[in-house]
């Protein structure tokens, strides 16, 4: 992905948080919920878009934290790895909702007419000024908001998240090539419905 | 801007390599293509400066959805609450 770092390690008071995670310390993971909580309610809120949902995440990504932290190498940032456990735990949330009922066709063209659809609530006409950043923000959430499923969950792991297309394949049960597809797809729906505000910053 | 006309018109002759452009953006974009393959790309986006735009504004769309939608809302502090309890007693 454009903006992740692959040098990745794990930051001081992260090794010290998992080494206490890994012997079995309770505190730690209130140390964890003090310190990472807002953030991977975020996460959860970003990807269910449903209070209650979230909530339920966090508390599936916490249980999740504390059984599997054994499994975690440091081969990747600690924050990265929860962030990705509870975007996993979102997705199952999703999935038992059954927010992924219909499937996408693979290997369609890239032409307009096929893109996913986007229901952008106030599809102005070119702006005739800069957009702020805060305005460039809503109009960036109110597009991939607006983009059906599959494709929202994809391109928010993706190119939000910075999960890899191994780990979205796995987490969403579908082939690697049809991560990559669905993100594709949404990535130039977005392209089209974002142009107003891109094509004069290139 | 006389090679910026000259170029424009190669690029409507080079229909086929715009076509390429547009079938390998995804993988070109994610650094995936076989070297030859991306300096040939690369190559043709110096002399086109439609694909270039295309290009261009399609990493700028990926760059723009990650920095405008990084996760902030603050965690609700009875969630909090709650959740320490669970740690403490279900855990
Ligand atoms: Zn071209």
């Amino acid at each position: 992905m454009l903006a992740s770092v692959a040098t990745e390690v794990v930051q001081p008071d992260d090794a010290e948080l998992v080494q206490r995670l890994k012997s079995r310390d309770k505190r730690a993971m209130e140390d964890l919920l003090q310190l990472h909580g807002s953030k991977l309610y975020g996460v959860a809120m970003q990807i269910t878009r449903n209070e209650t949902d979230a909530q339920e995440v966090v508390q599936d990504a916490l249980i999740n934290i504390w059984n599997k932290i054994e499994y975690f190498e440091g081969r990747s940032a600690f924050t990265s790895w929860m962030y990705r456990v509870t975007a996993n735990a979102a997705l199952m949330k999703l999935r038992k909702n059954k927010k992924f009922a219909h499937d996408v066709p693979l290997d369609v063209g890239s032409d307009d007419r096929d893109l996913p659809q986007i229901q952008v609530p106030d599809t102005k006409a070119a702006p005739d000024r800069d957009l702020t950043r805060a305005e460039l923000g809503d109009q960036v959430r109110a597009a991939i908001d607006g983009l059906e499923e599959p494709y929202r969950t994809t391109v928010l792991l993706a190119d939000v998240e910075e999960m890899s297309m191994d780990e979205i394949a796995a987490a969403m049960e579908v082939t690697v090539p049809a991560v990559k597809s669905r993100l594709h797809r949404a990535r130039l729906a977005l392209r089209k419905a974002l142009m107003p505000y891109l094509k004069d910053k290139v | 801007m006389i090679q910026g006309v000259i170029n424009y018109f190669k690029c409507l002759l080079n229909l086929s390599d715009c076509k390429n452009v547009h079938k390998l953006l995804f993988d070109y974009v994610e650094g995936n293509l076989p070297v030859e393959k991306h300096t040939k790309l690369s190559a043709h986006l110096r002399d086109c400066p439609l694909c270039l735009e295309y290009v261009n504004t399609y990493k700028l769309t990926i760059q723009t959805c990650h920095d405008c939608c990084q996760p902030k809302d603050e965690m609700p502090p009875e969630l909090a609450d709650k959740l320490r309890t669970f740690i403490q007693k279900e855990l």
